[in-house]
């Protein structure tokens, strides 16, 4: 990780308006690999054309993961995740794109195909904002 | 006997109690209650009950018709947007000399069980058609895997997996016999691609994959069914696209773009890989009739739809039919150059659905065609007729089934060596008695009226597809 990219985050995290964002993650299938998320601030970076406002890379050790982003400006977001159970660093599908590894998004759209940014945005309060989020 | 007053008769004779819980019948006179063909099944399985039948249901019909079709019209406690999304139950008609028995049961797919789905299975109720292979009874459903059950108790088995990377492709409702026994089916994928990407199966009798091949489609449009010459699969590819990044699917209005035309696909059986794709104008078919081979060009006929209305039409909107607009498909001709050049559209006058031909026939020049009669009369909501239409003639021959009925696809079972010579069998939902019948009538002569009725104490939904299994 590149040190002088975190900088800033970590000045933002010092501001007083810094919400925490919690995520609730159930329905991983196998106790392996890592699993993938992003926080989108707008439908750019929610669909891989900008910069998601941030991301981590959390081991999976069961079917159920509590991951947190302590520092984030209260405001719109939404969620994508994947897991990465075979540790090939991507999200893998089958020749006509259905994934075959788990993904989730937040409010838990997405059982259809991948969801727009409007569907799946939802507001990070100041004092913080918990979500469940089921991995199909 | 005389097959007329076999229907008089009935009325009088059903009056005297049935076996099972009834619906209470109405006073004479009652309007029919059309809404009962789209009405829930609130149980997973009926349990079997006996019909009550006039005349004699002949030996070429021992067996079982079963039927698959929506059952479930409600999700989350909503009502499911469109007749097509509800979940599949399968019918078993079994018929022997002792009678008619009918038991039916709910296909268990994750949806159907409010399981966790994903990708495309979270489309697939399984709800649209059924074929026989391999010891199997499949339901299908276009959206994706097929669902094996045992054809006896209908329990289901889990998903037909065809190989292992063909998991839950999307699989038509519609596969082809081949001569030799064996079938062809596609698949389409509207979401694989920018332009989509058809599949196609090549499975035996025993439900063995023969051969599968995928290509890109000129658009992600769509095709509920296919059809074929002797030499040529033939895969209509209507202008109604799928287009994910926009979030339009085949049910949104705004995926009908008619300014594209019909994409046309022959596939040349021999070899997978050549294809030649043709046009014709912007139309709509789920369903084909014959086709074959006439020198330069493919013949072939369709139940065609001016436009794609039927998928953007909304569940209250289906169940009230012709009364609330909804437009009937016409019989037509399609001509198809194999050179170059436009393909050419000619409706006849027959508003014509759920075609069914003589399948020895299927891919050489043929004219039967056993159809539910769609413009019988214009002030019912639902035909009320089915007809033999012979394309050759223009000849209709046709049997109403009279007020507050809604005829079913029928079945042809031969016997005999005549094109269209044997015996056909379908069901009816009378709207008024609150009552499924299934009926068989002597194919070539369906004026005649049924040689046999069965009245089962049950009225169940209308379905969509079926399939004959000779004991």
């Amino acid at each position: 990780m590149n040190l002088k990219l975190l900088l800033p985050a970590l000045l933002l995290g010092a501001s007083a308006d810094a919400a925490t964002l919690t995520l609730n993650l159930e329905g991983l299938q196998e106790a392996k690999g890592h699993v993938y998320i992003s926080v989108a601030a707008d439908a750019d970076a929610f669909d891989g054309k900008g910069r998601p406002t941030a991301v981590q890379r959390v081991e999976v050790t069961g079917p159920k993961l509590t991951v947190t982003f302590p520092d984030l400006a209260p405001g719109t977001y939404a969620v994508s995740l994947f897991h990465d159970a075979n540790g090939n660093g991507k999200l893998d599908t089958n020749f006509i794109g259905i994934p075959k590894e788990g993904y989730g998004f937040s409010n838990n759209v997405g059982e259809r195909g991948k969801p727009k940014f409007s569907e799946a945005k939802f507001t990070l309060a100041a004092e913080g904002t918990t979500l469940d989020i089921v991995v199909f | 006997m005389d097959r007329r007053s076999l229907l008089q008769g009935m009325a009088a004779t059903l009056l005297a109690g049935c076996v099972g819980p009834r619906v209470s019948i109405p006073a004479p006179g009652a309007p029919p209650d059309w809404g009962l063909g789209w009405r829930s099944v609130t149980v997973d399985a009926l349990e079997p009950v006996a019909a009550r039948v006039r005349g004699r249901f002949p030996a070429p019909l021992h067996g079982t018709l079963y039927r698959n079709g929506p059952a479930r019209l409600e999700r989350g406690g909503e009502r499911v947007s469109h007749w097509f999304m509800g979940d599949g139950m399968v019918q078993a008609f079994r018929i022997g000399p002792g009678g008619l028995t009918h038991h039916g049961r709910f296909v268990q797919t994750p949806i159907h069980r409010g399981e966790r789905v994903r990708g495309n299975e979270a489309f697939n109720p399984a709800n649209t058609s059924v074929l026989a292979v391999g010891g199997d009874l499949l339901a299908l459903c276009e959206a994706g895997a097929a669902y094996r059950l045992d054809p006896r108790t209908l329990e289901t088995r889990g998903p037909k997996e065809w190989g292992p990377e063909l998991e839950s492709m999307p699989f038509s409702a519609h596969p082809l016999p081949e001569r030799d026994g064996s079938y062809w089916n596609f698949g389409l994928a509207p979401y694989a691609s920018e332009q989509g990407l058809l599949l196609l199966y090549h499975f035996d009798a025993g439900g063995r994959l023969l051969q599968w091949t995928h290509l890109p489609t000129p658009f992600p449009g769509y095709a509920h069914a296919f059809t074929q010459t002797e030499r040529h699969l033939v895969l209509l590819l209507a202008p109604l696209l799928w287009e994910g990044e926009r979030g339009v699917t085949w049910f949104d209005a705004e995926a009908w773009q008619p300014s594209r035309g019909t994409a046309v696909l022959l596939v040349d059986k021999a070899d997978l890989s050549r294809v030649t794709v043709r046009e014709l104008p912007a139309g709509f078919v789920f369903h084909f009739g014959h086709a074959w081979e006439d020198g330069d060009r493919v013949r072939a006929y369709a139940c065609w739809y001016e436009d794609a209305q039927f998928m953007h039409t909304d569940l209250a909107t289906t169940a009230r039919g012709r009364a609330a607009g909804v437009k009937h498909a016409r019989l037509a001709e399609v001509e198809i150059p194999l050179g170059e050049g436009r393909g050419r559209v000619t409706p006849t006058s027959h508003g014509a659905e759920f075609p069914v031909m003589d399948a020895r026939f299927l891919g050489r020049r043929a004219r039967v065609h056993f159809v539910t009669l769609e413009d019988t009369d214009a002030s019912r909501p639902h035909g009320g007729a089915i007809g033999r239409v012979d394309v050759e003639s223009g000849g209709v021959q046709r049997f109403d089934y009279g007020p507050g009925v809604i005829p079913e696809e029928h079945l042809f079972v031969p016997s005999g060596a005549r094109e269209g010579q044997g015996w056909l069998v379908g069901t009816s939902l009378d709207c008024v008695r609150a009552e499924t019948r299934v009926a068989a009538f002597d194919a070539e002569h369906l004026e005649d009226g049924p040689v046999a009725m069965a009245v089962l104490p049950r009225a169940l939904p209308v379905g969509i597809h079926g399939t004959f299994v000779k004991a």
